[in-house]
């Protein structure tokens, strides 16, 4: 799974978004490190719903603007959290390794 | 409509017209809720990811990646059904041969009693492991056993041909599905893995479907899928139970897969039971051709239908699913348009 696949369905964990919403809740989530275009974040959207992993929530009009809501499903939060287990044993792995590391160097100078 | 709107709706015109029905306005509104006040012409980033996203979607269907078309994620359903089945069948022939074991019968092959029970004994242990690893999530596990799946199956091909005092080759339909789920679980390895994609009720589901396909007779896949008995006998409560209802299960899992999915698993799965279906006549076509007697023109022209089979069900199936495909984008994009 793509970073912006992954930010974009834990943007929808929390709760339904619209477009703006997802873009602002990654920029959020990720200190501004990441902030998603409108072309980059509806090919996302559009695949994701295409899987089944998103779906429509509900529509609404703000000053004459479209506005959807798009939510998780089941599907959706099963790919979020067997890909969240994975980036966190990764995670952890990489962890481990850089503590030996330190270990190691800091024993080599002492 | 500011003149930064109308900057930004040319550009959307670089999408196809289904894209831009369903998601031109949406995407508008996210562009302009996103431009600073008095912007009139939209931010270099903006147009270049605009451009590139829109190319892609009309020209890059293809590699629009493909987890995204669903085949990757069919494959794996489509594996995981297979060896299900193919444990089921296993097992099911394992307790037919103990019971007759039990009964007395010798199983005598090759001149060493019970050997005839190598041939389900292998299977029903291979069959279940390769099952259990896929549910699992273990991928390249599941490709290895998978492998191991095709060495036991090609073991049991040689353990009957050699059985024939004449010579001779004797296919069944494990052979090549066999192969088949190796290579459809090799395809859907970099995809999602079967979990995500039929959820615990479609596998909960699929598994019902092997355990009756285990529990029940089914001789073997030719009577079990394709009963020949197309006449009173077909009708009756029992066969339909005892022929259909993993079938029907195994459906209704697919089903659970989400409607792109769905779609494909059907047609691979179609052309994997053709496959499945045609390959054991090869066994007699080829043991002729091998004993010389081609039979003219009528033997290997039979032989290339058998090959031919899968493939022209699986075209016929793509040509169905695009033909769909495309009416059912064109039927979402009216609606959008009128959104």
């Amino acid at each position: 799974m793509r970073e912006p696949t992954f930010l974009v369905l834990t943007a929808l964990a929390e709760e339904p978004r619209h477009g703006y919403a997802v873009i602002e809740d990654v920029a959020g989530m990720t200190g501004g490190r990441v902030r998603l275009r409108a072309g980059t974040l509806y090919a996302a959207l559009d695949r994701l719903r295409a899987e089944g992993l998103i779906e429509v929530d509900r529509e609404e009009v703000v000053q004459s603007r479209l506005r959807r809501y798009y939510r998780l499903t089941g599907a959706g939060e099963q790919s979020l959290a067997t890909e969240t287990a994975r980036l966190r044993a990764q995670a952890t792995i990489a962890e481990r390794r850089l503590h030996a590391r330190q270990t190691r160097l800091g024993g080599a100078t002492t | 409509m500011t003149s930064l709107e109308i900057r930004y709706r040319r550009l959307m015109r670089i999408y196809p017209a289904g894209h831009r029905a369903a998601y031109e306005e949406e995407m508008i509104g996210v562009l302009m809720s996103g431009a600073e006040p008095g912007r009139r012409f939209p931010s270099p980033a903006d147009a270049i990811d605009l451009v590139r996203a829109g190319l892609t979607a009309r020209f890059g269907q293809a590699f629009h990646t493909q987890r995204g078309t669903g085949w990757r994620d069919a494959a794996g359903a489509t594996a995981l059904f297979a060896a299900l089945l193919m444990a089921g069948a296993a097992i099911n022939r394992l307790i037919a041969g103990l019971t007759l074991w039990a009964e007395g019968d010798p199983l005598r092959l090759h001149g060493v009693e019970g050997l005839m029970l190598l041939d389900p004994a292998l299977r029903a242990v291979i069959w279940p492991l390769v099952v259990v690893a896929a549910v699992l999530g273990l991928r390249r596990a599941t490709v290895a056993l998978a492998v191991a799946g095709v060495l036991v199956q090609a073991i049991v091909v040689v353990l009957w041909s050699s059985s024939f005092p004449s010579g001779g080759l004797w296919l069944d339909w494990g052979f090549p599905t066999a192969i088949m789920i190796t290579a459809l679980f090799a395809v859907a390895v970099s995809g999602r893995w079967v979990r995500p994609v039929l959820g615990v009720r479609g596998i909960a589901l699929a598994s019902i479907g092997a355990v009756l396909a285990a529990l029940t007779r089914a001789p073997a896949l030719d009577d079990f899928w394709f009963d020949e008995r197309f006449d009173g006998l077909f009708f009756q409560p029992v066969e339909v139970i005892q022929d259909w209802v993993p079938l029907l299960v195994l459906t209704v899992a697919a089903w659970t897969a989400g409607p792109r999915v769905r779609g494909r698993t059907a047609v691979l799965s179609a052309a994997a039971l053709t496959a499945a279906y045609a390959f054991p006549d090869l066994s007699g076509l080829l043991t002729v051709a091998a004993l010389g007697d081609l039979g003219g023109a009528d033997v290997l022209s039979r032989i290339v239908v058998v090959l031919l089979a899968p493939v022209v069900v699986l075209a016929g199936g793509l040509l169905v699913l695009a033909v769909r495909e495309r009416l059912t984008g064109r039927w979402h994009g009216h609606v959008r348009a009128h959104e």
